[in-house]
Parts: structure tokens; sequence; C-alpha cells
């Protein structure tokens, strides 16, 4: 454990250098935009680039994500292929742990990532928005007839599930591309893709199992969503989302257990 | 004496390319080994699969007692020929890692070294020059009480000074049930600290004696030696 800590801590502080300071530039850029939309208030040449700042962080706030999301990649990538990797890998750990601590650090920070959009998203929604985004949602949890507090934390645990397995992925397709000897990067690409294309193949297979074996015509025949379909998808999901996940690590594990190919 | 490194029949395959071609030797503890060879003769192949960074494609290594996993990279310190840190780490950060992760790192033993070579802990990897990150890095491989040392290249890229300094450092930190497996060029300036020398050729093992022994029967030194076996 306390090496598995030590590893973490690695990870986090390799990773924080840059990404602590793109969460803090992003919520930066919203109190900026925030404060722009008071002051084009009783100054109005001021709406036009109050617009174009708004736009900006929408767009640096969902790009914070895909940083995150491809600089970890990018650390795994480099920590298990290049020179980096001899430090980690000659560690007294189990692969499993590299593994793990890699996938961790990963999920804190998109969680920090989350809770930074939430802010993002308080800060850029302008004033006279806030009552209309309530009414709105209420309608759809009323619609829906499901309780908010339930389906936000549904869908939270939905997003990191998915977040984890898709991740696990990458492991994988890096395991497999490590095996190369040369252009490692293109080999890992199209060990994803292959991965990826299996992934759907198997999908599609369960939902014809599924509606092969089960009464699933209400899904189809019944309009409305209602909330207790929306749990049941998010249940199937889940745990599709449990076995690429799951199946995707052990392969890894396995690869760099068995054959890790440092040259 | 119970060999601390036994390899038997060791090979390692790119495809139809053969990095090592079935490799048997035993080091005893106490000794230090020069693992010499030309460019592409698998010797950091060899150390690599030892240190546990390549996997054997057939044969087998067993450091104390067991093949190279989790549990040698314990007792066995490897050197490789890049630099694997992160270059906006301080040293000090460094010495705080390697303690976090070696039972067995000396981090007094670390600060004397990093003093005696003149290297602040206050400094960043980048802004050292290669020969300095080379120290640190071989500071590093040192400071810990291992059983087998695997050191790549060690004084390739360090001034005079620092290389007899760093051969002296060699000679008297490790314990005399540990070993070294060295692999070098600069055969001349590490003979004088060999107990055996190991010879590879495109990846066979073709000579393995005592430094002195080699000497004796051949008449010359073990760098002429080296000299005359791989201009044929």
């Amino acid at each position: 454990m306390k090496l598995f800590n030590n590893l973490f801590a690695y990870h986090f502080k390799c990773t924080a250098r840059i990404f602590l300071p793109l969460v803090f530039g992003v919520l930066l850029l919203a109190g900026c935009t925030k404060g722009m939309e008071s002051l084009s208030k009783p100054l109005p040449f001021l709406t036009a680039p109050y617009t174009f700042l708004l736009i900006i962080s929408a767009f640096c706030t969902v790009g914070m994500f895909l940083c995150i999301i491809l600089l970890s990649i990018r650390h795994f990538f480099r920590n298990t292929t290049s020179a980096h990797g001899y430090f980690l890998f000659m560690l007294p750990v189990k692969p499993s742990m590299h593994l793990l601590s890699h996938l961790f650090t990963y999920v804190i920070w998109l969680i920090v990532a989350g809770a930074a959009a939430v802010g993002c998203v308080f800060l850029l929604i302008p004033n006279n928005a806030y009552a209309q985004l309530g009414t709105i949602l209420d309608q759809v949890f009323a619609v829906l007839q499901i309780n908010e507090n339930r389906i936000i934390v549904v869908l939270i645990a939905m997003m990191l599930l998915s977040a984890a397995a898709f991740m696990c992925t990458v492991y994988a397709a890096v395991s497999i591309g490590q095996l190369a000897k040369e252009n490692r990067a293109l080999a890992s690409f199209g060990a994803y893709m292959g991965i990826y294309v299996i992934e759907q193949l198997l999908s599609t297979l369960l939902m014809i199992i599924l509606f092969a074996c089960f009464d699933l015509d209400l899904f189809i025949s019944n309009p409305v969503l209602s909330g207790e379909m929306l749990f049941g998808f998010l249940a199937g999901a889940s745990i599709l989302y449990i076995l690429i996940g799951t199946t995707s690590f052990l392969v890894a594990n396995r690869l760099f257990s068995k054959h890790l190919n440092l040259i | 004496m119970t060999p601390i490194l036994t390899c038997e029949h060791l090979t390692k395959t790119y495809g139809i390319f053969c990095a090592l071609d079935d490799v048997s030797f035993t080091i005893e503890p106490g000794k230090i080994v020069g693992l010499l060879g030309e460019n592409g003769a698998g010797k950091s192949t060899l150390l690599k699969i030892l240190a546990g960074m390549l996997t054997k494609t057939s044969g087998s290594a067993q450091i104390a007692g067991n093949e190279p996993g989790v549990l040698t990279k314990s007792y066995v310190s490897y050197l490789p020929d890049k630099s694997y840190l992160q270059e906006w780490m301080k040293l000090s950060d460094l010495f705080t890692l390697f303690s976090g992760f070696f039972a067995d790192f000396d981090l007094q033993k670390a600060q004397g070294m990093a003093k005696d070579l003149g290297l602040s802990e206050k400094a960043r990897l980048k802004a050292m020059s290669k020969g300095m990150q080379e120290k640190v890095h071989l500071i590093l491989t040192m400071s810990r009480r291992a059983k087998l040392y695997l050191l790549d290249e060690p004084i390739g890229g360090v001034d005079p000074a620092a290389r007899d300094y760093i051969l002296d450092t060699i000679l008297t930190n490790f314990s005399e049930d540990a070993s070294i497996l060295i692999s070098t060029h600069m055969i001349a300036d590490v003979e004088q600290i060999l107990d055996e020398a190991i010879f590879l050729k495109q990846g066979k093992l073709i000579l393995h004696a005592p430094v002195d022994e080699l000497r004796e029967t051949h008449h010359q030194s073990v760098d002429a030696l080296f000299r005359e076996v791989y201009r044929s």
C-alpha cells in the first residue's frame, strides 16, 4: 500500500504541473467572463467582447477535459514505452499497481476537472438564465418521474465508469503497441482501433441476445422515455463498461507482466 | 558459494534477428564483472533482461535464485544507458523518491556522493549538463545496498576526473556479498577494477574468464585482447 501511495503521489505530481494551471486558467477565464457580463450591462459596447469571451470560455471548459484525457494518455504512453519506463519498471511494484496508479490519477483529475466545469457553468450562465434553467430541469425530472439527486449521482458514476473503461482500453492498446519494435504510437493506435471494433461488435451482439431473451419490445414501442427505462439503460451500459474495462485491464496487466518490451 | 547470477541458454530474438544467442554463465557474489563487446553485441539486451525490462525468448536467468521480476527488483540496482528521470525534478526530489521506493536506498550515502561530485541538491535535472545528469543516475544506482548492480555504460559521458571518482566509488561502496555487472566500451578505464570479463560477439558469449587469468594466458591487457578479438 505504501508503494502504491508513493506511485500515486509521483504520478499526481507529474501531472499536476500541467493540469493545475490548466484548471485554474479555465476557472479564471470563466471568472473574467462573469465580470465582463456585469460590466456589459452599464456599458453596452462591451456586449460583443462579452459574447466572444463567453464562447471562448465554453470552448476552453470542454477543451480542459480533452487536454486531461490526451495528456493522461501521453503520460501513460511515455511511462511505458520511452526511457521514463526504465524508472517505473525498475521499481519493485507489480504492473497491476502501475496501471491502477495511472488510472487512479486520471480519474482524480477528471473529478477535479468536473468540479471546475460545474463552477464554470455556474459562472458562465447569464444571471437571468438561472431561474429558467432550474425550471427546465424540474420539468425534465417531473416528466421522467425520477429523483433528481439519484439521477445526478447515477450519471456522474456512469461518466466516471465510461471514462475509466475508455482509459483501460487505451492501456490495453498501448500494452499491445509496446510489443512492436518501432512506430509504437502507430501500433498502439492500430491496436486501439482493433479493440474498438471488437467492443462494438460484442456490444451489438449483446443487445441482440438481450432483445431475443427478454421482452424488450417495451423499449421500442413506448415512445416516451420513463425514469425506470432510463435507469435500465444506464444499468445495462454500466455492466458493459465494467466488462470492457476489466477485460482491457487484464489484457494490459498480462502483457506488461509477461511481455514487457522496453527497448 | 551460491552464485548471485546464473544464466542458462539465455536467448532473445526480435523476429529473425537474434540479439542474444544461447548465453550461459554464472557470477559469484563479490565479483566485479565487465560485460564487453562491440556495438550491437547484446550487452544492453542482456542487462535489460536481467533488470526485468525485457522478456527473454528462451533459456533462464536466476538472480539470487529468482527469475527477474518484482522480487528481484528489490535487490537489483540497474543503471540504464538512457536518462530515465523527469527533468523538472530536483536532486533532493529524486532522493526522496528513491527513499520511498527502495528500502535499501542509503540517503546519507547519496547526499555524500552528490557533495563529492559537486552537485547541488536544489538543482533541477534540466539545468544540469549531460555529464552531470549521468553522475546523478550513477549516484542513485550506487546508493542502494543491492545484491547485484547492473551498470550499462556508466562512465561513457563523464569527464576523466569524475570517471576516477566513480570507479573508486564503485570499488569502495559495494559490499562483499554484492556483485557488479558493468557494460562498457572504456575497457582501459575499468580494467583495473574488474575481477572477470565476459566477451559478447553478435549475441554469443565467446569468452568468460578472470581478468588475471586472461592477462597471464594472453600476455596482454584486457583492452589489448579486446581489440585483437574484435578486429578479427
